[in-house]
């Protein structure tokens, strides 16, 4: 999806002429080519034209994929230790997951995600009443365990031997909650003694993988730890099922493909390598989303270093229809590593570009392709050449779409300079756009806001920190959980305006008035169209009444300061 | 600014729209009549109605003069009234700040946290009720976008009544609102829903009738929001007995922070430049002192002489008076001392460290946040097959009763009769396994 490609080197010729004998039809787009869109390109026009294929909507596509496994799936399984395991789903295939047992991968298609699923003994390797295959099912799932071919990967080497591939998958019948209230417990804990020695009295690992082998399920294995353990019946009923559920976590043999959502993605990836996503935190980056208005059928410049991970979450909230452009630091395009493993189509990728920085320069032009051999076959030159003029013509048609203007927003995640970046990108943003900055720093967004407050292109800009708390609920249990992140990051938002261009005969007089109070400062007259800097010192140093409401939004004195001055001018 | 005919012409575009207004959500770059405007710096919304004006003291401005101007346009007030205001495209965000109170609203960092957890997406249908002053309304709107729906459900009628005026003249086509008591009288037909909000004084009424509409062949999700503790406990109670997984209750707050002006002219100063400009300070002292000294033995000499008629020799003395004074200048005896000092210290002379500190941009959190708004409960429902797959699981357990399983139901009988049965939901994503409790459970009932 990208257009960037690098040649060899710089020159001021963009195209190539190519004979007329060969030349084909869509080589014609140039930059120069004036477009007939002018401020707003309407995105959906442009879809109709290029989805002529009867496809069934996109949002059905986007659900599916969120909440159906299907083959060739990367999926990531949490194991009963809250470890996350990612995996790939084949038709043949065996998933090992050392004590926690093992399955054929088959057993996943078709599965919701979400769920936790127990490892149990398929049909031939127990008598139990799950003889018949479960109804939820599909047929074909249920052949697919009896008759799979051996697969290639190395996993499958011991394919019909492993006991794992008689495994099928069912869904968790979950525990009860102790439903009691705190008057009820009468057992304390003033006689338990947590010494090692009684630790001792519990199961040895190697007791336990006994038990396993015998064939003895989770509950029965920790029955037989609760007889073990001497102290247990002194323990409250409370701390009963907790000592049941930590047992619990390290027995059991389940699993629980995590369905690719922007929260799942990101909390993986937040435990994994949280520098990858940049310490977003979830309700950070649902802040992000919304102040940034991301809506359906939206064109927004996105400059992200987070993997990917913010554009995928854009790219969901538009639900894949308009345009997101994307900014690249290298020549190649953006490897996003979260985007492919959360299984997104090519279908939902379409409406994504992206160019690199150099390339999104307004006086950027894309260098010739290096010059023909001689005795070069003039086929297979004409068919470079038109390769190469597809490129340029793709590249120039982004370069345009971006230059043209009308952008709905402005979302940046990036360890670039966002004053730099603000500063290049505003200018294309629509009037009324919302911007917004995330930042794992606060003094880089301190800097930002001290910057935008003196640029009259940037209203309402506001820095803000997002706060989160789980609690737990349990009844006569209920309290904020012990450990809690300490923070998501931070967010610059404002709004792209258009500055004033002229001074009212009533504002300079007022102005003149206040010079007074305000550290005095000069008027410019404000005729710089778009020099950003020139019209800013207008507008703080002409400080009208507007001046300090843009300054200080919500602040009453400052309104009350504005509103003395209209009726001192009324009365004057 | 715009002649007779633009006007006209915009006038029959707006007149063109039936029962709905065109859609606050949009990408038009230009103000057109009947579009939502709201400007930022009081935080008004109007809808641009030619004829009409808007008076406040940022100016007064007629409805017809925005017609043609940029959205996103900071327009002076005419003479003689000074101010501006700034022409915003309405975004849900905006409307939230600008919307007239009916109720206690619902705030951004609620509003995104929990169209993010609910999975609320493109095409998607969701439940919202009450409506209340419809903030989440809106941003519901704008998110599951034309494709998707929003059933709302309020049942205060004037309410009722002022949010659907405001949703039609909003031109939010997607939002079905009815009014109606869903505690009591439930969701009315509503049907394939992916998503609940509830805000209702008691959401745990509303939660079993909010399970007949949810979609059966997905994971659904529901989100009731409570301020209070003992709210929360009943909801979660009520979400476990009737089946709901994945339970757990957030909060979420959003802090602000504001640059700082130091008017302290010595904030940050390091000592070195304290101590020099002290020195400065004292230097300048004891030149004056001098100088007024001299002054002094001038005036007096001059008496003297007025008095006497005749000079002496004056200069002279007067040369030497300021060279004793040169010798005994505080400043040198501070120097001598520091010399002195220095040869005492087994360490070496103080060095300050260069540093940037000047010129670091300063920030503090504004004085005042919101500390609590709701306690937000999530809550999934399983599609219908696995609960049913779970079900029979159940059943099929309590078939084959093991001895051992006898053994432990005695044992149940003689020590946990009181506990009552409800669904163990896991707290967060922390998930918990197992299903020891649950067959002694069953075991309980069989008996």
């Amino acid at each position: 999806m990208s257009v960037s490609e690098s040649a060899p080197a710089p020159s001021e010729i963009q195209q190539i002429s190519i004979p007329s004998e060969i030349m084909d039809v869509d080589t014609t787009a140039t930059a120069s080519e004036p477009l007939t869109q002018l401020q707003q390109p309407p995105p959906s026009n442009k879809r109709k034209t290029e989805d002529d294929e009867p496809k069934e909507p996109l949002s059905e596509v986007i659900l599916r994929r969120l909440t159906r496994i299907k083959e060739g799936d990367t999926v990531m399984l949490k194991l009963p230790s809250d470890a996350i395991k990612v995996i790939t789903v084949e038709k043949n295939g065996l998933i090992q997951l050392g004590k926690y047992g093992a399955f054929p991968s088959s057993q996943l298609l078709g599965m919701h995600y979400d769920i936790t699923y127990e490892i149990i003994g398929g049909p031939s390797a127990s008598g139990s009443g799950s003889s018949t295959p479960l109804p939820f099912m599909s047929e074909e799932n249920g052949q697919n365990t009896k008759n799979k071919k051996k697969g290639k990967s190395k996993e499958n080497d011991n394919s019909r031997t492993n006991p794992g591939w008689k495994n099928v998958l069912r869904p968790l019948k979950r525990q009860n909650v102790v439903d009691a209230v705190v008057d009820d417990i009468t057992e304390t804990n003033e006689h338990i003694h947590d010494l090692p020695e009684l630790e001792k009295q519990t199961l040895s690992h190697d007791e336990i993988n006994e038990l396993r082998s015998q064939g003895l399920s989770v509950e029965e294995i920790i029955k037989k730890q609760e007889e073990a353990h001497e102290m247990f019946k002194l323990k409250t009923e409370f701390s009963k099922e907790k000592w049941r559920r930590r047992k619990e976590k390290k027995f059991s043999t389940t699993v629980h493909p995590l369905s690719p959502s922007i929260p799942n993605i990101l909390h993986h990836y937040s435990e994994r390598s949280p520098a990858s996503v940049l310490h977003l935190r979830v309700d950070t980056l649902s802040q992000l989303l919304n102040m940034a208005n991301i809506r359906p059928g939206g064109r927004y410049l996105v400059v992200e270093d987070t993997s990917g991970l913010v554009t995928a979450a854009i790219l969901e909230r538009m639900g894949s229809e308009g345009k997101i452009l994307l900014f690249n630091n290298s020549d190649s395009p953006p490897a996003w590593s979260i985007l492919q493993s959360m299984n997104i189509s090519e279908r939902e990728l379409k409406g994504v570009k992206c160019l690199n920085w150099m390339e999104a320069q307004e006086d950027y032009e894309r260098p010739p392709p290096p010059p023909e051999d001689d005795n070069a076959k003039p086929a297979k030159v004409a068919q470079r050449l038109r390769k190469h003029n597809a490129q340029v013509a793709e590249l120039n048609a982004t370069r345009d779409e971006l230059h043209m203007g009308g952008w709905d927003g402005l979302i940046l995640a990036t360890t670039l300079s966002p004053i730099s970046v603000l500063s290049f990108l505003t200018q294309y943003l629509i009037g009324s756009a919302p911007i917004v900055v995330y930042s794992p720093h606060m003094q880089v967004l301190a800097e930002l806001l001290a910057w935008s407050k003196k640029d009259p292109h940037y209203l309402h800009d506001t820095l803000s920190e997002s706060w989160e708390r789980t609690y737990q609920v349990l009844p006569g249990r209920t309290h904020p959980m012990m450990n809690t992140s300490t923070s998501g990051g931070w967010l610059w938002s404002a709004i792209r305006v258009h500055p004033s261009q002229f001074q009212p005969e009533s504002h300079s007089r007022f102005k003149r008035r206040k010079t007074g109070k305000q550290s005095g400062k000069e008027t410019p007259s404000g005729e710089g169209g778009n020099a950003s800097a020139e019209e800013k010192k207008q507008d703080e140093s002409g400080a009208g009444p507007g001046v300090e409401v843009e300054a200080e939004m919500q602040s009453k004195a400052d309104t009350s300061i504005s509103e003395q001055a209209v009726s001192e001018i009324l009365g004057a | 600014m715009q002649d007779q005919q633009v006007d006209q012409q915009k006038l029959s575009e707006s007149s063109r729209s039936s029962l709905y207004s065109k859609s606050m959500f949009h990408s038009r770059a230009v103000i057109e009549a009947g579009d939502l405007v709201i400007s930022r710096d009081n935080l008004t919304s109007i809808i641009i109605t030619p004829g009409e004006e808007m008076h406040n003291k940022f100016g007064r401005y007629a409805h017809v003069d925005l017609i043609g101007q940029k959205f996103g346009t900071k327009l002076h007030s005419p003479p003689p009234h000074a101010g501006y205001i700034h022409l915003l495209r309405p975004t849900p965000e905006l409307w939230t700040l600008s919307l007239p109170h009916r109720t206690q609203i619902l705030y951004l960092p609620d509003i995104s946290y929990i169209t993010m957890r609910l999975g609320v997406r493109v095409g998607g249908k969701v439940i919202e009720a009450g409506t209340g002053s419809g903030s989440m309304t809106h941003s519901l709107s704008r998110t599951v976008g034309p494709t998707g729906q929003v059933l709302s459900f309020e049942y205060h009628q004037p309410r009722y009544e002022k949010a659907l005026e405001e949703f039609k003249s909003h031109g939010l086509e997607n939002v079905r609102l009815q009014h109606r008591n869903v505690c009591k009288d439930g969701f009315n037909d509503a049907s394939g829903v992916e998503a609940v909000f509830l805000d209702l004084p008691a959401p745990w009424e509303a939660i079993p009738h909010a399970m007949k509409t949810l979609r059966p062949d997905i994971i659904t999700k529901i989100c009731c929001f409570s301020p209070c503790l003992e709210q929360v406990l009943k909801t979660v109670s009520t979400l476990r007995s009737e089946g709901f997984s994945d339970i757990f209750t957030q909060e979420v707050l959003i802090r602000t922070h504001e640059l700082v002006k130091e008017s302290d002219p010595d904030h940050l100063t390091s000592v070195s430049s304290v101590v020099d400009s002290l020195k400065a300070h004292e230097k300048r002292k004891v030149e004056r002192r001098a100088v007024q000294m001299k002054t002094a033995r001038e005036k007096a000499r001059r008496q003297k002489e007025n008095r006497d008629g005749v000079s002496s020799s004056e200069p002279g003395q007067k040369r030497k008076l300021e060279e004793d004074k040169a010798e005994g200048t505080p400043s040198a005896d501070i120097d001598n001392e520091e010399k002195q000092q220095e040869q005492v210290k087994e360490y070496s002379a103080w060095v300050e460290p260069d540093t940037q500190l000047k010129n670091v941009v300063l920030t503090k959190p504004t004085p005042e946040m919101k500390g609590h708004t709701s306690y937000l409960t999530f809550a999934s429902l399983y599609p219908e097959i696995i609960r049913n797959a779970i079900a029979a699981q159940e059943s099929s357990k309590s078939a084959v009763a093991t001895p051992r399983l006898a053994e432990l139901v005695a044992e149940k009988l003689a020590g946990r009769a009181g506990s009552q049965e409800t669904e163990y939901g896991s707290d967060g994503l922390d998930e918990v396994m197992g299903t020891l409790t649950e067959e002694e459970m069953i075991a309980l009932a069989g008996k």
